[in-house]
């Protein structure tokens, strides 16, 4: 605040405020600086190199020297063109899709059992257990995988030869049974984990409503089906839509480590296209252009789903 | 609410049970197997049988891993990021959450916008990849610990918290003449000692877990965590694979004495399991508050 001279009224000045102000908080920029730096260098430097998906790249002359792309747009046609594209996109798709959905009934089932029991300790055991293979990376978890499928020692293996005979099958060599692999071992590690929002929304339900169904006469079945399920769908709908957004990775980890060259014709997503052509292969140019695409038809899902929940629904994520 | 059920809710009921113990068992066994597995005697353990517990108990398996300079290597490794990577996480998102927490901070709403944009959008892998090259980190522990210091999700987190914090308590430490550092260390971060374990926790068993990292941006063996060498065990019995293979362990392919190959995955699948399945059931209500902050919060 000054006095403006040709008119004698004080006059706010917000800028010379404002640097004060500036000044006072200078600590906490401070402390602000070492996650600040991190990401600049580590998350918006590497977006410039999205560049690379219109260059021909050299290692030599690096990303800024490296000449564009001969027509610009060359590795996306490439990628379009591959005999590939179609069962890539497809395997994306579909193994997102099932696992999102399996993922989704499985761990609300599960929430629901789990309200059902009125042992404590029970409760907590189970609880316990089924949390347990979210902690365990997938290479643990292929590891039991393996094991379990193998052809000499796996136990489903001597399970269905004392059941029904036959020859012992190589479960990971067929591609008729990857993707039920995938699913069945992803609703194993995750269904425990997947189930805790869905326990925290019913534990959020009035509990006078199942008071007044008893009443009614409503045994726990109808109570469970009018009451709890209604009471989730919320945050039933909250989790699709944001798996929904994730829908073009279809989940790297499990299926490079699961995938066999049996399988690849239904087992390779995009993810692990990226990598061997791109860190493998060394086509730094082609495979950032296959990232890029990823990026962006990700993104048009998540803004469309997230548009359609909430003209239908009501619910949105910002 | 007790009340007289009917058969048909019994019967539900006694089934939801044995559903619920035949998956817990699930879970549970494949450890168990894998532990029985590692404890028993290699040739052993081909003659089939080996279920809960070993028949031929023996430490041979976990004496030649450890014996192994690359998984002694690949422990510190994993260790060393483990305990650092999540100790520096903490810290700093705590310190940038605990600035931005100050409603009154110019450019807040845009310094938290700067930090949100990278969650939507990125470059991609390989130009990851290429930057870290270019720092000369590929041949450097601290590739595992530099980029991963920055977790939107977790300084948001952290964030609400120290906004939830009394106002009183902030304002004497500045009338006492605190400075905003001190007043973090001393008084802020012991009053939120279980978000910032959680956080430290979620953290720390990311980095114990990552493989992909040490696999795919590390060419130097003596570089990378356990679980990038499992996974270089594992994909040992790939026959053919178009994935070129990052070089060969020659350890696996011993096979004399009482191991054999299969044995001594056991052993390292037990190493690499083992932290986690100790600490897990002690700090389980931590891990569990993160996932529920983070849900109801958000």
């Amino acid at each position: 605040m000054h006095i403006d001279k040709a008119h004698g009224i004080p006059v706010y000045h917000p800028k010379a405020g404002k640097w004060k102000e500036i000044k006072r908080y200078g600590a906490l920029y401070v402390l602000m600086l070492p996650i600040l730096i991190a990401v600049i260098v580590f998350a918006y430097i590497p977006m410039y190199g999205v560049v690379l998906a219109f260059k021909d790249y050299s290692f030599a002359r690096g990303i800024l020297g490296s000449p564009w792309a001969q027509p610009f747009d060359r590795y996306f046609a490439t990628f379009f063109h591959h005999p590939y594209f179609w069962p890539i996109i497809r395997n994306t798709v579909c193994i997102s899709l099932l696992k999102i959905f399996t993922g989704f009934v499985a761990s609300v089932a599960l929430a629901l059992m789990l309200n059902e029991v009125t042992r404590q300790k029970f409760k907590k055991f189970a609880q316990t257990a089924l949390y347990l293979p979210h902690f365990m990376s997938w290479v643990i978890v292929a590891g039991f995988v393996g094991r379990f499928l193998s052809l000499d020692y796996g136990l489903l293996n001597q399970l269905k030869v004392a059941l029904f005979g036959g020859e012992t099958v190589h479960w990971l060599g067929e591609p008729a049974y990857f993707w039920p692999i995938v699913v069945l071992t992803n609703i194993w590690k995750e269904v425990g984990w997947g189930s805790i929002l869905y326990l925290a929304a019913i534990a959020g339900i009035d509990q006078e409503q199942y008071e007044s169904a008893y009443m009614d006469g409503a045994g726990r079945w109808r109570q469970m089906w009018h009451i709890t399920v209604p009471g989730m769908a919320p945050m039933m709908g909250i989790v699709l839509a944001l798996s929904m957004g994730t829908i073009m990775s279809a989940g790297f980890d499990q299926i490079y480590l699961l995938q066999s060259n049996q399988t690849y014709d239904v087992s390779m997503i995009i993810d692990t296209y990226i990598m061997e052509v791109g860190l493998r292969g060394g086509q730094f140019g082609y495979a950032t252009a296959v990232g890029l695409f990823q990026s962006v038809i990700g993104l048009i899902f998540v803004l469309g789903f997230n548009r359609l929940a909430r003209q239908k629904f009501g619910i949105s994520i910002w | 609410m007790k009340y007289k059920m009917s058969f048909g809710e019994s019967l539900g009921q006694t089934l939801i049970y044995i559903a619920l113990a035949v998956l817990s068992v699930t879970t549970l066994y494949p450890f168990i197997n894998a532990a029985a597995l590692a404890f028993n005697q290699g040739y052993d353990s081909l003659r089939g049988g080996i279920y809960l517990w070993p028949r031929t108990p023996t430490l041979e398996n976990f004496r030649v891993m450890f014996s192994n300079e690359n998984i002694g290597n690949a422990a510190y490794v994993s260790v060393f990021r483990t305990v650092v990577g999540a100790a520096l996480h903490v810290l700093f998102s705590a310190a940038c959450a605990f600035a931005l927490s100050y409603r009154k901070l110019p450019g807040r709403g845009l310094i938290t916008g700067f930090l949100f944009i990278p969650m939507i959008f990125g470059g991609g892998i390989i130009p990851f990849y290429i930057l870290l090259r270019d720092l000369h980190l590929t041949n450097s522990i601290w590739v595992y610990i530099l980029p991963y210091l920055f977790s939107f999700y977790n300084i948001l987190i952290l964030r609400t918290y120290f906004e939830g914090l009394p106002e009183e308590v902030k304002e004497a430490a500045i009338i006492d003449g605190c400075g905003y550092g001190r007043m973090l260390v001393r008084i802020i971060m012991p009053l939120s000692l279980p978000v910032l374990a959680t956080i430290a926790l979620y953290s720390a068993v990311a980095h114990w877990n990552d493989w992909f990292a040490g696999y795919f941006y590390v060419n130097n063996e003596a570089l990378q965590p356990l679980q990038t060498m499992l996974v270089r065990f594992l994909k040992e019995n790939e026959v053919t694979s178009i994935f070129a293979k990052l070089g060969v362990s020659a350890s696996s392919t011993v096979q004399t004495k009482s191991y054999t190959s299969e044995s001594l995955k056991m052993a390292v699948l037990v190493i690499v399991s083992f932290p986690i399945l100790c600490v897990y059931p002690f700090l389980q209500k931590y891990f569990i508050k993160g996932a529920l902050i983070g849900a109801v919060k958000s």
